[in-house]
């Protein structure tokens, strides 16, 4: 089961979400006549960019946004058939963003109230995730079980369609990486058929390291490090909305938004799938497996 | 914030509720400064009925936003320190908004945003809304730039032939053309019975 669930984690497909969620996802409501003044009439929009420029909390919650964009939904009907159904709103969309460290998310909380897809870790960080993260709602998955991922597809296809929400922030790479790299994004977190806000986050090196490797260090000691320095500088950027382009596959569309997130903070790219930095083979296992097929001597027993 | 002063004097504080009065009276949002002298503007405030737009207290609040999104403190705002709002950035029509926002000074701001003052007539948030459509900013309003904000709002929701039909229907129905040119007094009658509302309330401590 261990070994066919890391060949899993390597490779970049999943399960066809069609084969499991309803293909209609439109909202069921009776349409009503269309006219010219609901067309031009754009104050709801406008009054959401204005708001959003005003806000000077800078709490403003994206949700009201979402809402508000459902406003416009009516039929028409030419010769007697209804021909398209104006959809003006319902704006689905996620944030994914590039992933340093866990506290990528407590920085980006401050800004906006995310729901965040988060592997449970275990000891006293699983705590805080349970208690703090319920309530902006977290769609937690476990990432060895392979039937797991059926579940949170459908999760995060659920989260995304309801307007009341708190807006979905994926991290798509996986695992946190260095602050150097960006690996491979998952193609999970683009193939939900919504818009894609990427985020680019880049932490200043000259006051700390944020970079977590979970396999050397727990998190307490991280968190500890980090809180312990002077100061976590970081940049973060909220790029524009991306769309599936026509013709581009879920896996175009992630390397192109990846690409985006790259250029914004200055970090290269590589092709490493994020995962090989927990489930490389060790050289050791390696070693053993070789034995068994050379007819060497061995030296090493 | 560089610099930038970070406080507003009173003078300075009525200068930018002039401005605004005065922008909204002429029906274009005015690119230039009012030089502070200006005999004409205060010509043209004096022989007006006098209401405030924005509030003594609402100018100071959008000063420290204006400073807050002016980062590199060149006393204007760019079109990136605008999209770095991600509220604003997700918002369909913000690129037509920043044409009309990018490098605006504080008084230009708050000019633009005193569309969305509740004191703000009917008739000028029409004009708003007029301008956000006509693309070219040539008084007139045509088929493409309503279909082009069609396009904007709709995005993949709908192909172009869909958007295309749609329009044509409505407008055919309002008694209009594809070739119909639109002027602000056309959108007046056409949204003027409208119930429509565009306020936004500025956060004042």
């Amino acid at each position: 089961m261990a070994s066919s669930s890391v060949a899993a984690d390597m490779e970049l497909d999943r399960p066809n979400l069609e084969d499991y969620l309803p293909s209609d996802s439109l909202p069921q409501e009776a349409p009503r006549n269309l006219h010219l003044r609901d067309l031009l009439d754009i104050s709801p929009v406008l009054t959401e960019a204005a708001g959003a420029i005003v806000d000077v909390s800078g709490s403003l919650d994206l949700k009201s946004s979402v809402a508000c964009f459902s406003g416009l939904f009516g039929a028409v009907q030419v010769d007697g058939r209804i021909i398209s159904e104006v959809f003006c709103g319902k704006l689905n969309l996620v944030f994914v963003a590039n992933h340093t460290s866990m506290i990528d998310f407590i920085i980006l909380e401050q800004m906006t109230a995310f729901a965040v897809i988060m592997q449970k870790h275990p000891g006293w960080v699983g705590f805080i995730q349970k208690t703090i993260l319920e309530s902006v709602g977290c769609i937690w998955f476990n990432r060895n079980d392979l039937r797991d991922r059926e579940v949170t597809a459908r999760k995060l296809r659920d989260h995304v369609q309801q307007p009341d929400n708190n807006p979905l922030l994926i991290f798509p790479e996986g695992t946190c990486v260095n602050n150097q790299y960006t690996v491979m994004f998952k193609k999970g977190a683009f193939e939900l058929g919504c818009a894609v806000c990427p985020i680019a986050i880049k932490y200043n090196k000259i006051f700390v390291d944020a970079f977590w490797n979970s396999k050397k260090q727990s998190f307490t000691m991280h968190l500890v490090r980090l809180m312990t320095s002077w100061a976590v500088v970081c940049d973060v950027w909220y790029l524009e909305p991306q769309y599936l382009r026509e013709g581009e596959t879920a896996i175009e569309f992630a390397e192109r938004v990846r690409d985006m997130i790259a250029a914004r903070a200055g970090l290269k790219k590589v092709p490493w799938d994020g995962y090989l930095k927990h489930n490389r083979p060790s050289p050791k296992h390696t070693e053993e497996k070789c034995a068994l097929y050379l007819p060497l001597p061995s030296s090493k027993k | 914030m560089g610099s930038t002063s970070s406080m507003l004097t009173q003078y300075d504080i009525e200068e930018v509720q002039d401005h605004c009065n005065h922008a909204c009276e002429s029906r274009t949002v005015t690119v230039d400064l009012i030089p502070f002298a200006d005999p004409v503007c205060s010509d043209l405030i004096s022989s007006h009925a006098w209401w405030e737009l924005v509030s003594q207290q609402e100018i100071v609040s959008l000063y420290h936003r204006f400073c807050q999104l002016d980062r590199n403190g060149g006393g204007f705002v760019s079109a990136d320190e605008f999209m770095s709002v991600p509220e604003f950035a997700v918002n369909p029509l913000s690129q037509r908004l920043l044409r009309m926002l990018d490098g605006l000074n504080f008084k230009e701001f708050v000019a633009f945003l005193s569309a969305f003052s509740p004191h703000t007539s009917l008739q000028q948030k029409i004009e708003f809304i007029f301008k956000v459509n006509d693309t070219d900013c040539n008084g007139k309003v045509a088929f493409e730039d309503i279909l082009s904000i069609l396009r904007d709002m709709t995005g993949s929701f709908m192909t172009e032939q869909q958007r295309q039909k749609v329009l044509m229907h409505v407008l055919e129905e309002a008694g209009f053309t594809e070739d119909s040119h639109f002027t602000v007094p056309d959108f007046m009658k056409i949204l003027g019975n409208s119930d429509l509302k565009m306020e936004v309330e500025v956060p004042v401590d």
